[in-house]
């Protein structure tokens, strides 16, 4: 089985994409369709990448209203920054062995993204399922209290 | 994804493998309470695995099958087969009770474990999510194993249904009859993981080939003397024959015994045509 299984609706997805533009206007953030076909590749590269498949056009809407508010994201680098995101949620998604929905890995990204990355994903590259989990679970970010113990 | 193989057209697999698509897209929401848009592909095809086999397509080879169900309500089809997969939890558990409840004389460590295990599967069965999955250990080997390609709750209900057989077989003699034979088969018969019923079968075959009193069950040097000239350059056909009216005429007007018996002879006449009649067979 692969992601070739779960087929989506060419006008669903635009229809998405408007959607995901209208949640971020007001923080003058915007996606064009050539940047959602990129994030529509990476979404399936990620998937394969990561062996899952998904029922449904994706979480980069959610994911664009969790971040909209991050002081770290401006026009200039909000596609590359979403697709890099993105990728880290399916691979979070793995790492946490499906003991985290897909809100509370979004919420954590976003969170994460902003304190302690300071707008870094490549630092949130880093990260362990163990770290993750017990940020979620918890609260408690990485790097505060006891050393961390892997994954 | 398996692919799916035809004798249906290309439209109809491409319309078939939509409808299980979308079948399959409430099955993951309703799997994960709606929490996880995405899944490891291996949960994926485990839940597409327990929705073909709840609705009896094979994926391999739709045919009729999904020819039928390109003109049904999928989901409905689903939760009507899923009241019948709960029917033979049903009928299954009650054979395990009266299975548990008449053991034979003899003791065996495997078998026990087996049905402990088994006690243990209605409660982790999960004919919802993963119909298809045999959630026990199942050490006890049958004479006539359950065909591979069985799966989930019908796979333990064909196993039951044949160890009841052959428990049945076994409690027709007395607990010193079937010792005589077992120790002579395995010393540790009752710590091995082997099975009880075929020895026994098989020297109550030669006894009844012979015309001889059906206990003891263990056979001299004369009667597997006997015996072994009997099938000496004989077809495999005409032993088969012989050994076939053999298990009729031990197992009497008990079918299932009968069928079980008749079974077995064919395996044991393979293997009697294969050592030229040789007496060893019998214990």
């Amino acid at each position: 089985m692969d992601q070739t299984w779960c087929p989506v609706c060419p006008v669903a997805v635009k229809g998405e994409l408007l959607r995901c533009n209208e949640a971020t206007a007001e923080q003058g953030l915007s996606l064009t369709i050539q940047d959602w076909e990129e994030l529509q590749a990476g979404r399936r590269a990620a998937l394969a990448d990561t062996g899952r498949v998904e029922f449904g056009l994706g979480i980069v809407t959610d994911l664009a209203k969790a971040v909209r508010a991050s002081p770290y994201l401006r026009q200039d680098n909000y596609a590359e920054t979403m697709d890099h995101l993105q990728d880290l949620f399916y691979h979070w998604k793995g790492l946490c062995r499906e003991q985290a929905s897909d809100r509370e890995v979004i919420d954590a990204l976003a969170a994460l993204f902003d304190d302690p990355a300071q707008g870094s994903a490549d630092y949130l590259d880093g990260l362990t399922g163990a770290e993750i989990l017990r940020y979620i679970q918890t609260g408690q970010k990485p790097g505060e209290g006891a050393p961390d113990d892997g994954d | 994804m398996t692919e799916i193989k035809t004798r249906l057209t290309q439209a109809e697999q491409q319309a078939l493998q939509a409808k299980l698509f979308a079948l399959l897209a409430r099955q993951v929401r309703n799997y994960t309470k709606g929490e996880s848009d995405s899944v490891p592909v291996e949960t994926a095809q485990a839940l597409l695995d327990s929705i073909c086999f709840t609705l009896g397509l094979d994926l391999e080879d739709p045919g009729e099958r999904g020819r039928e169900l390109l003109t049904r309500d999928l989901a409905k089809e689903l939760t009507s087969r899923r009241e019948r997969l709960r029917g033979e939890m049903v009928r299954g558990n009650i054979l395990w009770v009266s299975l548990c409840r008449a053991l034979p004389p003899v003791k065996n460590r495997a078998m026990w474990d087996t049905l402990r295990s088994i006690g243990g599967f209605w409660r982790r069965y999960d004919f919802v999510y993963l119909a298809q999955e045999i959630p026990c250990d199942i050490d006890y080997q049958l004479a006539l194993p359950v065909p591979e390609r069985m799966q989930g709750v019908r796979y333990v209900k064909e196993y039951l249904r044949r160890l009841s057989i052959e428990n049945h077989f076994l409690r027709r003699y007395t607990w010193a009859d079937l010792v005589a034979v077992l120790e002579r088969y395995h010393p540790w018969y009752q710590e091995e993981v082997c099975n009880l019923f075929l020895p026994v079968a098989v020297n109550a075959l030669g006894k009844a080939l012979m015309g001889a009193a059906p206990v003891p069950l263990t056979m001299t040097e004369g009667e597997r003397e006997a015996l072994a000239q009997c099938f000496r350059n004989q077809t495999k056909e005409t032993v088969f024959a012989q050994l076939a009216a053999a298990a009729r005429s031990v197992a009497g007007k008990e079918e299932n015994t009968a069928a079980y018996l008749t079974a077995c002879a064919e395996d044991l006449a393979g293997r009697l045509f294969a050592l030229e009649g040789s007496g060893t067979v019998w214990l």
